[in-house]
């Protein structure tokens, strides 16, 4: 009796700590690869942020490549709508009376007339590197019409098409009667990234990696 | 007995062992590749959110905004506690400082704790990461001189012409200095230079008197502002450099005194931007100057020597034709006058009147003396020699080693240098390649007198001298430029040519770019508007 | 006489029990640990190569004159440094790469490659590091079979940051790259 029940133990313990070991293991794998595809992303979000706020013009394909090597294990691409990992970089601005004006849309008082983003965030810049269908972003999406082929948009668009708004928070602009927030003029540089996460359900689900910087 | 006392140990050895290794080898480990990998990404999470703090408010020092609520605001908009992607980092201290004077700093700190997930197990619950970044600005007070020689024309290769890629580009280096708080002004150039911002006062007066200057409504929407007379340049006539840097010296100089006047200080940076395509190649000068007039005896003209004060100047400018080394030019052509029809818009959109001159901000000449040809000499003979001093007083001739280190790029006569190894010499007042030598040495010693504030004497009121930093473009693609003399008058740092050391350590250093094709250009422009405001990390 | 036979080989298959459970037990422990291993070597070099760029775009030549080094010198020490030893040493240091691009419209791409030109560090251009191929070696190495001889071989990493070299007037010398 006793000499049955002691044979195959170990495999029972064996059997009990892979039970344990395996979820360990795989769980590790999954969670440390997606953790270091976060890594990257907020790197690559951070480097091509600070270039473009730096006037690196990305619509350049050598710039391009450069943000595909920071982003080689991402799959960023510099092929558009190719790989798994995006870049999206954009301009916001804040219209305000002044905005209305460089565009022409005031009235001879100076009041904006026509101005019909008046009081909004607006596009005024977007450029996407990499594939677009990863994800969009968390501001919005100005139409690919109004955007030019160096990626900015024109004044007009700005003061008067609806599509171009953008949904910023966090930053506010010019408030004139408590002096705080953005001033007139000023643009902010937004950048984005994202990539496709690592997929091996249960443990992860393959949820798409995100990173965003103000600059 | 040996075995039976061995049996009850095997039992559960896997497990025991699996017991042991855990807190020693296994948390540790794993420890070490999941939550040091958390701590890395808060960490990078953080430098992003701080970077873009610092920048983002960086470019608002000495704007109306408050730069410690913008940093905040966007240090809290990148790094934004309890969301998704943080991995429960929590207790975001930030310390942000704001230093004020001429250059203005803002340095933004910033710590938060990460929850620890493995580590907990041994007693590490979380751990500390931090971030910092700093940005600077300094007030700026910038002329801006633009070349708009006839060369400006050309195509640049890509669709357009240089000078339309020129006024673009130069409108955007206007929107990166700010409105109310900077001041630009714009001085343009062919045979000869004019004020295009501000236009009023108009004469602009060739003294530093306190008025007019650049000022800080360059942007101010008016059909008259900055953005606006950039745009109205167009591009026609020769290279007159020196008369440009010569009033931009003047510009900056009314500016200083207008603040001083006004606020009992001035400690902006200063600076000149040049920009230009190709080499000099027009003198302006004054001929019957009282102590040195050039006029000879033989010509018949009425005012051969002007008095001390000048009552019948002869001003014009000798202009050089072709690319160096010059052989051929068009004379002398007395500078056409300035009234209130011919506004400085006018100016600006007609480089070459109908006498061949540029534009001239001198006082009319009244009655034009007869005798003197009022539309110009083309032949130089009626001259005795060539001047020893251009119409502000810098001099003709060499400064040092002066001509010796022209070094010219893109040549169309495979030309290296505008000197040849014949000394300058005045006596050859109809050899134009002596009028180049000239045209030279001018720019060269007027970049000196800016770089040492050498009117600093004259400027009765004024406390200190003006340090003032000179930052050259020179784009190749027209027929070439003389990076010699562009590297030498922005006193780039290590400046060589031509085995000549052209650096002084004692003056301001600026920046020289070269540019070949529209890119470079841009760039160029980005690159000295950020060197200008500093905006660093 | 038979009963001691029995319980002596009872003892015996205990023990070759525990050998063959070991076997597998011991390949999960190992999965992890060079899983662990790697990622945190992966996450290191990331870090460091990006610590580098930070610090390398802002070099002044005083800085750089104080220290005696070039700027691809002092770069490539701050990747080293930052590394935790992963990277130490000559051997460590050729991994570490340091290019320089110029914005020239005249490339196809817009991009030129001027790591080996005396002005390549001028401000406005781009500054990347990277580790290239680093041999993140297993800790415990595979045995898949015992027939076979022992599998070392390591993963290749490598990692990359950029950005703009700030503008100044006061430029280092770039020294020898990449």
């Amino acid at each position: 009796m006793r000499r049955t029940s002691r044979s195959g133990g170990a495999y029972i313990e064996l059997a009990l700590l892979t039970l344990v070991l395996v979820p360990l293991m795989l769980g590790v794998i999954s969670c440390g690869l997606n953790m270091h595809l976060q890594l990257q992303t907020v790197q690559l979000a951070r480097d091509a942020g600070h270039m473009f706020a730096e006037y690196i013009d990305f619509t350049l394909l050598g710039n391009q490549q450069v943000l595909a090597a920071i982003g080689n294990t991402l799959g960023l691409s510099t092929t558009a709508g190719s790989g798994t990992a995006v870049v999206i970089l954009s301009n916001v601005r804040y219209v305000d009376v002044s905005a209305c004006t460089l565009a022409g849309k005031v009235d001879a008082h100076g009041n904006p007339s026509g101005c019909t983003n008046y009081g909004n965030w607006v596009f005024s810049t977007r450029i996407v590197i990499g594939n677009s269908s990863i994800r969009s972003s968390n501001l919005g999406t100005p139409p690919t019409s109004i955007v030019t082929s160096n990626g900015t948009i024109a004044i007009t668009d700005q003061v008067t098409n609806a599509n171009d708004v953008a949904s910023v928070t966090g930053i506010n602009p010019w408030n004139s009667t408590t002096d705080t927030g953005l001033p007139s003029g000023q643009v902010v540089y937004v950048a984005e990234a994202s990539a496709k996460g690592f997929h091996m359900p249960p443990f992860s689900a393959g949820t798409n990696t995100y990173a965003q910087v103000y600059f | 007995m040996f075995w039976k006392k061995s049996k009850p140990g095997q039992r559960g050895s896997l497990l025991i062992l699996t017991t042991i290794m855990v807190p020693v080898f296994l948390v540790p480990l794993i420890g070490l590749g999941i939550d040091a990998t958390v701590c890395y990404i808060v960490q990078a999470e953080l430098s992003a959110a701080v970077d873009g703090s610092a920048l983002g408010a960086g470019r608002l020092l000495s704007t109306s905004a408050n730069t410690t609520d913008i940093a905040t605001e966007f240090l809290n908009a990148n790094f934004r506690v309890g969301q998704g992607g943080f991995w429960g980092a929590y207790s975001l201290v930030p310390t942000i400082s704001v230093s004020t004077g001429t250059t203005k700093t803002v340095t933004v700190t910033a710590t938060a704790s990460v929850p620890l997930i493995f580590m907990r197990i041994l007693g590490q619950k979380s751990a500390p990461v931090a971030a910092t970044a700093t940005a600077t600005r300094r007030d700026a007070r910038v002329e801006l001189v633009i070349d708009r020689s006839g060369s400006m024309n050309n195509s640049d290769g890509e669709g357009s012409t240089v000078i339309q890629d020129l006024v673009t580009y130069a409108q955007g280096f206007t929107e990166q200095f700010t409105e109310g708080y900077d001041e630009l002004g714009l001085v343009a150039f062919s045979g000869s230079a004019v004020v295009g911002y501000p236009t009023t006062p108009w004469p602009a007066s060739l003294s530093a008197t306190a008025s007019g200057g650049p000022d800080t409504s360059f942007y101010s929407g008016g059909t008259t502002d900055m953005v606006h007379q950039i745009g109205r340049i167009t591009a026609g006539g020769a290279t007159a450099m020196g008369d440009a840097l010569a009033i931009a010296y003047v510009e900056l100089q009314k500016a200083h005194m207008r603040d001083l006047a006004a606020n009992g200080a001035d400690t902006r940076t200063n600076a000149i931007v040049l920009f230009t395509d190709g080499v000099p190649s027009s003198v302006v000068t004054y001929l019957n100057r009282n102590s040195n007039s050039v006029i000879s005896g033989t010509s018949s003209c009425t005012y051969p020597v002007d008095t001390a004060t000048p009552t019948n100047p002869i001003y014009g400018a000798v202009f050089m034709d072709g690319s160096p080394i010059y052989s051929s030019g068009s004379g002398f052509y007395q500078l056409k006058s300035i009234n209130g029809s011919n506004t400085s818009q006018w100016y600006m959109a007609n480089p070459v009147d109908n006498a061949g001159a540029g534009t001239d901000t001198s006082p009319p000449t009244t009655p034009s003396p007869a005798g003197c040809k009022s539309s110009g000499w083309s032949s130089l003979s009626n001259l005795s020699k060539i001047p020893s001093y251009d119409k502000y007083g810098y001099g003709l001739g060499p400064n040092g080693s002066g001509y010796q280190l022209s070094a010219l790029v893109n040549n169309p006569n495979g030309k290296t240098s505008v000197y040849n190894g014949t000394a300058f010499n005045t006596s050859s007042k109809t050899n134009y390649y002596q009028w180049g030598l000239a045209a030279w040495d001018e720019v060269d010693q007027v970049a000196q007198a800016i770089r040492t504030d050498a009117n600093y004497a004259n400027r009765s009121g004024d406390t200190s001298p003006m340090p003032i930093t000179i930052y050259t473009v020179g784009y190749t693609g027209n027929g070439g430029t003389d990076y010699g003399l562009l590297e030498k008058i922005a006193n780039i740092q290590g400046c060589s040519v031509n085995s000549i050391s052209c650096y002084t350590d004692t003056q301001q250093a600026g920046i020289y770019i070269q540019a070949s094709n529209k890119t470079a250009l841009a760039n160029a422009f980005s690159v000295i508007a950020t060197a200008i405001l500093r905006l660093s990390h | 006489m038979g009963t001691r036979r029995l319980q002596r080989r009872s003892t015996g298959v205990a023990v070759v029990e525990f050998s063959l459970a070991f076997i597998p037990y011991f390949a999960m422990l190992s999965v992890l640990c060079d899983a662990s291993w790697s990622i945190f070597a992966k996450a290191t070099l990331q870090f460091a190569v990006r610590s580098a760029v930070r610090q390398g775009i802002t070099i002044t030549g005083t800085q750089a004159t104080a220290a005696g080094e070039t700027l691809t010198q002092m770069v490539k020490d701050t990747v080293q440094h930052s590394a935790l030893g992963l990277l130490n040493g000559t051997s460590g240091r050729a991994y570490i790469q340091v290019h320089y691009l110029a914005q020239d419209s005249s490339s196809s791409t817009g991009v030129t490659d001027v790591s080996t030109q005396a002005n390549g560090n001028s401000p406005g251009n781009i500054m990347e590091v990277s580790v290239n191929s680093y041999p993140v070696g297993a800790l415990l190495p595979r045995i898949y079979s015992l027939f076979m001889p022992v599998d070392k071989s390591p993963a290749m990493v490598s990692a990359f940051a950029a950005d703009r070299i700030e503008p100044s007037n006061d430029v280092p010398s770039i020294g020898s790259a990449p």
